[in-house]
């Protein structure tokens, strides 16, 4: 039996589970409370903060990897509600939506659009 | 000649009934049988044998949960009926055979998938060179013994495969079990298959195809933790596939 | 030798909603639910950073926004759906990470417990890093 290639997204998925469970909540509490909550008239410090080079890399990684963990979670998903056939279309539709969404990050992350 | 219940208390059980000479469709037979403090399932069972209804079909054997034979849905959830006490439950205790699996009769199923699996992971002890009994025996530290014990204590009684979602949609999963028992082998000192089993495990029907419901750990009368072990095999697969872009002469 | 006959065995096929009859099952799909509503966040990360690129006038009418009931209780859902991703990540280390010292297992609470401490390091860091640099 051929060993299968899952790795390929299991390596990323299980990265991006790490990451989102460490990172993303207290983000989500910097954007929705302390930002807007405490710091409601410092939008031009904030403008400048999420500018800097190293809070683009950081945003963008939690991003990319945040994608291929939705990706893999909703391709399961999909199985999981009765979803029987088209395997491969549904693969490439989640992984390739999570690959979109990561060069459309990255376009974004470098300030280009 | 029958018991006299404790305190003449007496038990319902709903239990699932299916003559496939007969029965197009199963149904469920009430029985009422005495309580007694210290009886489990299969006693009750036992009686409905002896006493009421000869004709009811059921596995069982060593009646102290050992011997994975009798393995049912009691209420709902998986469980061997010899630890399962009628007083534990409330009202009518409803039992059917092992989820996810062909009936051939009443609560006996069909589990050669199953067998067919074990025989095709070669679980049981591959030596790494042949060793002649002259040779003597194999040494193993604790510390060698102590990273595969847990995975050893499966008694194969399926209730695993009864509780997991991902093999009741799909039967080609290979299912917690025979993964754990895959692993327990790949992690024995004493063993050289990890390669043939582990381009089973990792084949698109084998781990990957486990989502972590976790479910299966949680019915596991031995505590082997079969959830575990298939989720330490992706990680052990995942390093080696990667490793092997880098490193390409071991790939597959 | 006696032949084998197959009688019509039973099949019993799930019902489409499975994941309903049992909580264990309704909390699993919940929690891979969780991905859903953190890729929701990330498209809002990376609106929120294309806004910073662009012209600042702009920025500050949406930065404004995140001051709004809306911002506010949809911020409160995906924090829930999040934080029930790591709760229920962390819970299941101690199954994936097995560390032996001689011939036993560091006790799982303990593997948990350092993936939890790592979380509180980490948000800490990260709000005290806004608090000072804002």
């Amino acid at each position: 039996m051929a060993r299968s290639n899952e790795p390929l997204w299991w390596g990323p998925f299980s990265a991006g589970m790490m990451i989102d469970a460490l990172c993303v909540p207290a983000l989500i509490v910097i954007t929705g409370f302390v930002l807007p909550l405490l710091f409601p008239h410092s939008a031009d410090s904030a403008r400048l903060l999420i500018n800097h080079p190293l809070t683009r890399l950081f945003l963008f990684v939690v991003i990319s990897l945040s994608l291929i963990h939705w990706a893999h979670r909703f391709r399961y998903i999909l199985f999981d509600l009765g979803l029987k056939g088209g395997r491969t279309a549904v693969a490439a539709a989640c992984y390739g939506a999570a690959i979109v969404g990561t060069v459309v990050a990255a376009v974004v992350a470098l300030g280009v659009w | 000649m029958a018991q006299a219940s404790d305190g003449g208390k007496t038990v319902t059980l709903e239990v699932f009934r299916y003559l496939p000479d007969q029965d197009a469709q199963p149904r469920f037979q009430s029985y009422t049988v005495p309580f007694h403090e210290d009886w489990v399932v299969l006693d009750a069972l036992n009686y409905i044998k002896d006493h009421i209804d000869g004709t009811l079909s059921y596995r069982w054997s060593c009646r102290m949960g050992v011997c994975g034979s009798c393995g049912m849905m009691v209420n709902g959830q998986p469980k061997l009926t010899c630890a399962a006490f009628l007083k534990d439950y409330d009202g009518p205790i409803r039992i059917e055979p092992l989820a996810n699996f062909p009936v051939i009769r009443d609560l006996v199923i069909n589990l050669d998938d199953f067998m067919h699996k074990l025989k095709e992971l070669k679980t049981w002890l591959v030596p790494k060179a042949p060793k002649p009994v002259a040779d003597g025996e194999y040494l193993q530290t604790p510390e060698e013994l102590a990273k595969y014990k847990q995975f050893s204590m499966c008694i194969n009684c399926m209730l695993c495969y009864a509780a997991c979602p991902v093999y009741g949609l799909e039967p080609k999963f290979l299912g917690p079990a025979a993964i754990a028992l895959a692993h327990r082998y790949n992690l024995d000192s004493r063993d050289g298959a990890k390669d043939e089993r582990n381009d089973i495990i990792a084949s698109s029907e084998g781990i990957w195809e486990c989502t972590f419901v976790g479910e299966c750990t949680k019915v596991c009368p031995k505590h082997v933790d079969p959830a575990g072990a298939i989720q330490q095999s992706k990680v052990a697969n995942t390093k080696e596939w990667w490793l092997s872009w880098v490193m390409p002469q071991g790939r597959k | 030798m006696a032949t084998e006959t197959k009688s019509k065995e039973l099949i019993r096929p799930m019902p489409i909603d499975w994941w309903l009859k049992n909580p264990a099952y309704v909390k699993f799909m919940l929690r891979d639910v969780t991905s859903v509503f953190i890729a929701g966040y990330c498209i809002f990360l990376i609106v929120l950073m294309s806004r910073a690129s662009g012209d600042a006038d702009a920025f500050q009418a949406f930065y404004a926004k995140l001051t709004s009931p809306w911002s506010v209780v949809l911020h409160l859902i995906v924090l829930a759906f999040a934080c029930y991703h790591s709760i229920t990540f962390f819970n299941l280390t101690p199954r994936v990470i097995v560390v032996f010292r001689g011939d036993e297992k560091v006790p799982e609470h303990l593997i948990a417990a350092g993936h939890y401490a790592a979380w509180l390091l980490v948000s800490l860091v990260l709000i005290v890093l806004v608090l000072i640099l804002v």
